[in-house]
């Protein structure tokens, strides 16, 4: 009875190991088709043409800021750089204790205007709206309001918005100067209806910044920083790049995304009542469209358009990975109805249960399959041959799939150019299955329980910042 | 309700199949697969072959990778420096001979210096496929750069070195790619001895490779170059359009034919772009068709016609506008309205003010953009409503008369 028990779990943990593998091979093939045709494609695209174009559309960029007196100032000037014509600034002033209010007004002579908010998503009262006396800053619209977190500020940015593309990100990144005219692109080039399009974020710590511009990329130094270069590098290159090809794309990265404005608002706007807002609002906007038999498209580039700073020690990161592991379950949740269901097409019978499967479940399986090796060494029912057979097996799985995404960036972006740089990410790759890998199941873990208990709270995320000084940031903006 | 029937369903289909399979022989077949799967699929000697097999493959694919990885990165900087020098050199000799007065054109000295240069080039450049590739990039990136008398020597130095004979057999290789990059090429340098061609390419059914060619048809053919807009068969998506519109701009403007010659099109994408285009290039004579575009059974064609009779403040269109407005859809109808602000008269006040006092927010803030766009007598429409009692009335209004936004 025992041994049939035993065999047949072997048997489905072994089976569900093989679909995950088989799942990121296949994710591997879609992703290298889908760059070499974009790298080809890319060869005959002129931004400037989107540039100087009447044509183009008219983007609002929103950024929430919350207490960041000190990086503000600099931060706005970066986003006041960013190459678009047809653009505004709105800036969300999300009831920072601090003076970021104030930073702004004094730096950017903003004067309170009688502004009229059509508010079309649900969101905290507007205690006022902000424009500039000096021309130069004609693009900035600043928005002081109460305290209500990301999705409130999006949604308050949302309802300002003039624009019919809105774009969403985070205060605190770099925004490459080119990244809106790339990401406008597929909402001009394609037939179907583009909702939504994100780009790559990459990590910049240890890189070069000087006025809110990144001069130099470098590998960060610190150990913790550059695993998770590994990672984004293969999340970005080797996952989103095959599911925008598959028009399966769950989520588009809270760094910066870009949004059809007008879906959005259809939609009802960012949800306040999860941590994973991003994801969630996604997903929402598939479901509308699909219900309401709308073609569309969402679309991931994977040029690097944002910088951001990683967190740099392990208490931090698993604050961040466990909100991660909330939003995922609180999306899936809310989406449950989704679940295998044909009427959504790829979405409900490939995007939905790849998510539930291997990136809510997976941790979960994970560590439960360490609990039960344990107990059957406890019971002397191992088998250590195949153990360690299979330990290496998956071990080098890993690291060839890892390594597989630095040959894709080599052959389309090489952003790191130094040979020690590579080198330094062999070694972090080789290291991260041993080291990094477990944490992660822990954390993800610890957000099952915490989500379980009912934690809502997106925790202190306290930052560095690039200027090496620390910016205190509790909603996570 | 009817999920729980079909749930019902299914579990009694299952139920009959499990007892059937039970009760017959079937019963044999579904022990034996099951004694296959263990003794066979799932037995751990067998597993740990596999593995072991997967264990050798995946070393041998990290090794691999890390190789090309490691190979690549050499190759890459390898070719990179190479390609810096090389063009430097490039640079170097090509502005020697395109950095001269006009009238030194003709100096024998001029005469020898291109000479020794040409002779330079052959002797040690054009002999290599890959040289040859850096010399025809740099001669096109400089032509881009330059206008002129400086462009016009590179554009000879390229039909001298005949680069063009490589860029004309590319036209017919199977790689869309290597065909767009020799039409843009051709096009550069205005090169039209391949626009038979080329003009084959304008229906490519390849999107990139049909816009290049439709862009160096564009710029090549001087009898008929917009001819290819009777011939489109697929969409015109907005980049493509933006793209067009850019490489139109470069044209001289009395050359342009009258785009509302396209109004009529079967093809929708290309007479919303035959809009634009009217716009673009203030070809005021197609108002007249403009007007009867209103009725047309796309409301995309309706809002662009509307927008584009705005632009030209056209008064005459007022009527027509109000007749289109009352069948818009929502977004069309916000486009109408502001045409109505920048072409209407005070005749269209009333309207506006009705237009105004709307539930819907985004319709009553439009009219209020247009009844301010009219002039004196729109804003004072606005001033008198700055005390209404509707809800957003009061806001829209001081929004619209605060001139600091």
């Amino acid at each position: 009875m025992l041994h049939n028990f035993i065999e047949t779990l072997n048997n489905v943990i072994f089976f569900y190991a093989i679909t995950i593998s088989i799942a990121y091979v296949l994710l591997a093939i879609f992703s290298a088709r889908a760059l070499n045709h974009y790298m080809k494609k890319n060869k005959f695209v002129d931004y400037n043409n989107i540039l100087t174009s009447p044509l183009s559309p008219s983007v609002s960029l929103i950024a929430p800021a919350y207490n960041e007196e000190k990086n503000i100032v600099e931060n706005i000037r970066s986003l006041l750089s960013v190459h678009y014509n047809n653009i505004e600034i709105i800036i969300v002033n999300d009831g920072s204790k601090d003076n970021t209010m104030q930073a702004m007004i004094d730096a950017y002579h903003l004067q309170k205007v009688d502004y009229y908010v059509n508010n079309q998503v649900p969101c905290k009262e507007i205690l006022g709206v902000y424009k500039s006396s000096n021309k130069a800053f004609k693009k900035l619209v600043v928005v002081d309001k109460e305290n209500g977190g990301k999705s409130d500020a999006l949604n308050a940015g949302i309802n300002v918005a003039e624009n019919e593309l809105i774009t969403c990100i985070d205060v605190d990144c770099i925004v490459e100067q080119g990244a809106i005219l790339k990401m406008v692109k597929p909402f001009m080039e394609e037939d179907k209806n583009v909702i939504a399009t994100g780009g790559v974020i990459r990590i910049a710590n240890s890189c070069v910044i000087e006025d809110g511009r990144l001069i130099d990329i470098k590998v960060p130094e610190k150990i913790i920083p550059r695993f998770q270069v590994v990672e984004y590098i293969r999340a970005f290159l080797l996952g989103r790049m095959a599911w925008s090809k598959l028009n399966g794309l769950l989520l588009i990265s809270g760094a910066l995304g870009l949004f059809d404005k007008r879906i959005v608002i259809e939609c009802g706007g960012y949800e306040h009542k999860t941590v994973g807002e991003d994801m969630e609002l996604v997903v929402r906007m598939r479901r509308y469209m699909t219900d309401n038999k709308r073609k569309y498209k969402v679309v991931y580039i994977p040029d690097p358009l944002c910088w951001t700073e990683a967190p740099d020690d392990y208490k931090i990161l698993a604050r961040q990975r466990n909100r991660w592991m909330r939003g995922t379950i609180e999306t899936l949740w809310f989406h449950r109805k989704i679940f295998f269901n044909p009427k959504y097409g790829l979405l409900g019978v490939l995007s939905y249960p790849f998510w539930f499967f291997y990136e809510w479940l997976a941790p979960i399986v994970e560590f439960l399959g360490l609990l039960y090796f344990i107990f059957l060494i406890s019971i002397g029912y191992s088998n250590w041959v195949f153990f360690l057979v299979l330990f290496f097996t998956v071990y080098f799985f890993a690291i060839t799939i890892s390594i597989l995404s630095l040959v894709y960036e080599e052959f389309s972006y090489r952003q790191y150019k130094k040979h020690s740089e590579i080198l330094k990410l062999i070694g972090t790759l080789v290291l991260e299955p041993l080291i990094y890998h477990p944490r992660t199941v822990w954390w993800s873990l610890r957000g099952n329980i915490d989500k379980i208990r009912g934690r809502k709270s997106w925790g202190d995320m306290s930052r560095k910042g690039f200027d090496k000084k620390i910016v205190k940031n509790e909603t996570g903006n | 309700m009817n999920k729980i029937k079909y749930y019902i369903l299914f579990a009694f289909s299952l139920g009959v199949c499990f007892n059937a399979f039970s009760q017959t022989e079937s019963k044999d077949i579904f022990k034996q697969t099951k004694d296959f799967a263990s003794q066979f699929l799932f037995s751990t000697e067998l597993l740990i072959r596999v593995c072991a097999v997967l264990l050798i493959l995946f070393i041998i694919l990290f090794i691999g990778f890390f190789l090309t990885l490691m190979i690549a990165r050499t190759i890459h900087r390898r070719n990179d420096s190479y390609e810096k020098r090389i063009k430097e050199k490039f640079e170097l000799l090509l502005t020697g001979i395109i950095f001269i007065d006009e009238g030194e054109m003709e100096t024998r000295e001029w005469r020898n210096s291109k000479q020794r240069v040409m002779t330079h080039f052959r002797s040690k450049y054009l002999n290599s496929k890959k040289n040859k590739k850096f010399l025809r990039e740099h001669i096109i990136l400089m032509h881009k750069n330059f206008n002129g008398f400086a462009a016009e020597v590179l554009r000879n130095l390229y039909l001298e070195f005949r680069l063009q004979k490589g860029a004309i057999r590319e036209l017919n290789a199977p790689d869309w790619g290597i065909q767009a990059m020799a039409v843009k090429e051709l096009a550069q340098l205005n090169i039209d001895a391949a626009l038979k061609q080329i003009k084959r390419l304008t229906t490519h059914e390849n999107e990139i490779l049909r816009l290049e060619a439709q862009i160096a048809v564009l710029s090549l053919d001087k009898v008929e170059p917009f001819a290819f807009l009777n011939k489109i068969k697929f969409q015109l998506t907005n980049w493509h359009q933006v793209n067009l519109a850019n490489a139109i701009r470069q044209l001289e403007t009395d050359k342009l034919p009258q785009f509302s010659q396209w109004f009529s099109s079967n093809n929708d994408s290309v007479v919303l772009f035959s809009i634009k285009m009217a716009q673009l290039f203030d070809q005021f004579e197609s108002i007249p068709l403009l007007v009867k575009l209103l009725e047309h059974k796309s409301q995309k064609i309706v809002g662009e016609s509307a927008r584009v009779l705005g632009v030209f403040m056209a008064n005459d269109a007022q009527e027509n506008l109000l007749k289109a407005f009352r069948n818009a859809e929502h977004e069309v109808k916000l486009k109408i309205l502001i045409a109505l602000g920048k072409c209407g008269t005070d005749e269209i006040i009333p309207f506006l003010s009705q237009q105004l006092l709307q539930n819907d927010a985004e319709i009553a803030f439009t009219a209020g953009k247009a009844l301010k766009l009219i002039g004196f007598s729109g804003r004072d429409v606005l001033e008198q409503n700055k005390n209404s009692i509707l809800f957003d009335v009061p806001n829209i209004c001081n929004h619209l008369l605060d001139d600091r936004i």
